[in-house]
C-alpha cells in the first residue's frame, strides 16, 4: 500500500528538523509577543488595569492585543521563513539527490516534508496560545486590578481565532514551500513577504476589490473580522492555493532534473 | 543477466549538445566495475541518469532487470549510492544521519554500530557532521550508502579529497565488500591507476561516449601490441642495421632506438642479436606507459 510510506516520511522529517534554526524560530517566535505583552503590562501597569463592567473582558483585550501584534509584526514573515528554512536544509546539505534515491516514492518525500513544515507552524500556534493564557494567568496573580480574575477566558473564541489565522497562512505556505524547493536563496522570500505585507496594508486601506486573492493579506483579513464564519471566503481561497500549488509543486519537483 | 544495464542512454542539457551519447553500459553481478574517464567526460551525468536524478533525453536504464522509470522503490531498496560531495545533514550527528538512512531503508538499528565500525567513525558518531573533516564526511556518506547492505553500490569518485591513507582504506573497503558480501560495485574515477588497483572490469568514457568496456585483462590484452623496447648500444647505427630486416628499424641521428615487442622472450632475442653482432648494449628498457598511454590515446 503506497500510503503506508507517509507516516515514516513524516517521522524522518521530524528527525531532520531537530536542532534546526526553523525549530528554534518556532519556539522563539511563539514566545516573543506573549513575553512582550507581559513586560508591557508589568511596566505600564496602571494603564492596563481593566475596570469591571466593560463589554470586553481583560482576557479579550489581552488576547486581542497580543494577536494583533503577532499578526502584523511577525506571522507572515515567520510562515515564509519556516517554509524556506525547512526546505533549504536539503539544498544546504546536498541531500535532494540523497532523498530521491531512497526507496520511498517521491510524493511521499514531498508530502512528508510538507507535513513537517505544517507541524512546526501548528506547534508555534499552540505554543503561542498556551503562552498567552499562561501570561494572563501570571498577571492575575500579580495584581487583581488587571481584571483577569473576574472572568474566565473565552477559550472557544481564542482557539477559533488561532484556527482562522492558521488557515489564512496556508496560501503563503503554498507559494513559499514550492518556491523554496526551487530556490537556495532565503533573502528573496523574505523580501517578498515584506513587499507583500506593505501592499496588503495599502490594499486594505484602499478597499481593493480583489484583496481576497492576494495571499499576503490573509492573516490581516482574518484578524480584521473575528466574527466572520470559519472558514471565511479568503480562508477558503487560502486552502485552495495550498492544495493547487502543492500538487503543482510536486509535479514540478518529480520531473525536475536534480543537479 | 547484468545487474546494471543502460541502452543507448543519451542526455543533453541543451539541445544538440549531448553530454552522454548512446551509452551502453553492462555491469555483471559480483564485479567491481571502474567507470573511467577524464574530468568532464560525463561520468557524474551518467551516474545521475542511472539513479534517475536526471531524465534521459533518450534510452533507458535497467537495474536488477527492472526498468528504473517504473520500479524506483524496489530498485533503491537494493542499491546504495554516494554521488559527488556527500549528502549529509550537517546540523545532525553522524549517528542521527544514519538514523535517517535507517528509516528510509527500513534497516534494523543494530546495523548502525556495524557500519560506524566499518568506516571507522565509531569515536565520532556523536559529533555533528559539520565538524567532520572532508574524509570523515565521505566515510559517513559511504556508511549511509552501505547501511542496508545493498547488492549494488554506486560510488562517484569516492577517493576525491581523501588523503593517501583514506584512499587506501577506501580501496580496501571496496574490495572487502566485494569479497565478503559479493556486492557489485560501480565506481567512477578519473585515475587509471586507481581503477587498475581496485577493479575487475572497466568502462572508459570520453566526451560522453563509451570507448572501451570489458575486463581488466581484456584491456591489458588490447594494449599488448603497443609495448615498446628502448635501447642504447655502442653503435646505434649498426644496431639499427642488425634489426632492420625484422623490425624495419631505421636509424635517426641522436635518437634512441625503439622497437615494438610482444613478450619478454622477444626482448631476450633482440638483446642476443645485438650481442652476437659484436655490439655493447648499454641500456635495454621496456617502456611501461601501458594503460596510461592507451587511456590518453583513447581520450585524446
Amino acid at each position: 500500500m503506497q500510503l503506508a510510506y507517509l507516516p515514516q516520511s513524516v517521522r524522518i522529517e521530524f528527525l531532520k528538523n531537530r536542532k534546526t534554526a526553523a525549530f528554534w524560530l518556532s519556539v522563539a517566535g511563539a514566545a516573543f509577543v506573549p513575553t512582550l505583552m507581559l513586560i508591557a503590562y508589568l511596566w505600564k501597569n496602571t494603564q492596563n488595569f481593566i475596570p469591571p463592567g466593560l463589554k470586553n473582558t481583560a482576557w479579550d483585550i489581552f488576547f486581542g492585543r497580543a494577536w494583533g501584534i503577532e499578526i502584523v509584526l511577525f506571522l507572515p514573515f515567520y510562515v515564509v521563513l519556516i517554509n524556506s528554512l525547512v526546505v533549504n536544509t536539503e539544498h544546504r546539505s546536498n541531500t535532494w539527490k540523497y532523498v530521491f534515491t531512497q526507496p520511498f516514492p517521491k510524493w511521499s518525500v514531498w508530502t512528508g516534508k510538507l507535513i513537517g513544515v505544517q507541524a512546526l507552524i501548528l506547534f508555534h500556534f499552540a505554543l503561542f496560545g498556551v503562552l498567552v493564557l499562561t501570561n494572563g494567568w501570571i498577571l492575575s496573580l500579580v495584581d487583581e486590578r488587571y481584571g483577569f480574575g473576574r472572568t474566565t477566558p473565552d477559550l472557544l473564541l481564542f482557539w477559533k481565532m488561532i484556527g482562522k489565522t492558521y488557515l489564512a497562512t496556508l496560501g503563503l505556505s503554498g507559494i513559499h514551500f514550492w518556491l523554496a524547493s526551487r530556490l537556495r536563496n532565503i533573502i528573496l522570500p523574505i523580501g517578498m513577504a515584506l513587499v507583500g505585507m506593505v501592499l496588503s496594508g495599502l490594499a486594505l486601506q484602499a478597499n481593493w476589490a480583489y484583496i481576497d486573492w492576494f495571499p499576503y493579506s490573509y492573516t490581516l483579513l482574518s484578524v480584521k473580522d473575528a466574527k466572520a464564519p470559519i472558514p471565511a471566503r479568503h480562508e477558503w481561497i487560502a486552502i485552495g492555493y495550498f492544495i493547487v500549488l502543492n500538487v503543482a509543486g510536486y509535479f514540478d519537483i518529480s520531473r525536475r532534473n536534480m543537479g | 543477466m547484468p545487474i546494471l544495464q543502460t541502452r543507448d542512454l543519451t542526455f543533453s542539457f541543451r539541445k544538440d549538445q549531448p553530454v552522454v551519447r548512446q551509452l551502453n553500459l553492462s555491469v555483471e553481478p559480483g564485479t567491481i566495475y571502474g567507470f573511467l574517464g577524464p574530468n568532464g567526460a560525463g561520468k557524474t551525468t551518467s551516474i545521475r541518469l542511472i539513479l534517475g536524478l536526471l531524465q534521459p533525453t533518450d534510452g533507458s536504464v535497467e537495474l536488477f532487470g527492472e526498468d528504473l522509470s517504473t520500479n524506483r522503490t524496489s530498485i533503491f531498496q537494493r542499491t546504495g549510492a554516494l554521488i559527488e560531495q556527500p549528502s549529509l545533514y550537517l546540523h545532525l550527528s553522524g549517528r542521527q544521519n544514519l538514523e535517517i538512512a535507517r528509516r528510509y531503508t527500513r534497516t534494523p538499528a543494530s546495523r548502525i554500530p556495524e557500519v560506524l565500525e566499518m568506516v571507522g567513525l565509531t569515536h565520532a558518531a556523536g559529533k555533528n557532521a559539520k565538524e567532520y573533516s572532508l574524509g570523515m564526511k565521505q566515510r559517513l556518506g559511504l556508511a549511509m550508502a552501505l547501511l542496508h547492505r545493498p547488492e549494488l553500490v554506486i560510488l562517484d569518485e569516492p577517493t576525491n579529497g581523501l588523503d593517501p591513507t583514506g584512499i587506501i582504506e577506501m580501496r580496501e573497503l571496496v574490495r572487502q565488500l566485494s569479497r565478503e558480501w559479493g556486492t557489485t560495485i560501480f565506481v567512477s574515477s578519473h585515475l587509471l591507476s586507481e581503477v587498475e588497483r581496485m577493479c575487475t572490469h572497466v568502462g572508459i568514457i570520453h566526451l560522453g561516449s563509451l570507448r572501451f568496456q570489458g575486463s581488466l585483462a581484456e584491456l591489458q590484452e588490447a594494449q599488448a601490441g603497443t609495448r615498446h623496447l628502448h635501447f642504447q648500444t655502442s653503435d646505434n647505427q649498426a644496431a639499427a642495421g642488425v634489426l632492420h630486416a625484422i623490425y624495419g628499424l631505421k636509424y635517426r641521428d641522436g635518437e634512441a632506438l625503439t622497437v615494438p615487442f610482444q613478450n619478454r622472450e622477444e626482448v631476450a632475442s633482440i638483446n642476443r642479436r645485438l650481442v652476437e653482432a659484436g655490439l655493447d648494449v648499454y641500456e635495454l628498457r621496456v617502456h611501461h606507459s601501458d594503460l596510461e598511454e592507451m587511456f590518453l590515446e583513447m581520450t585524446r
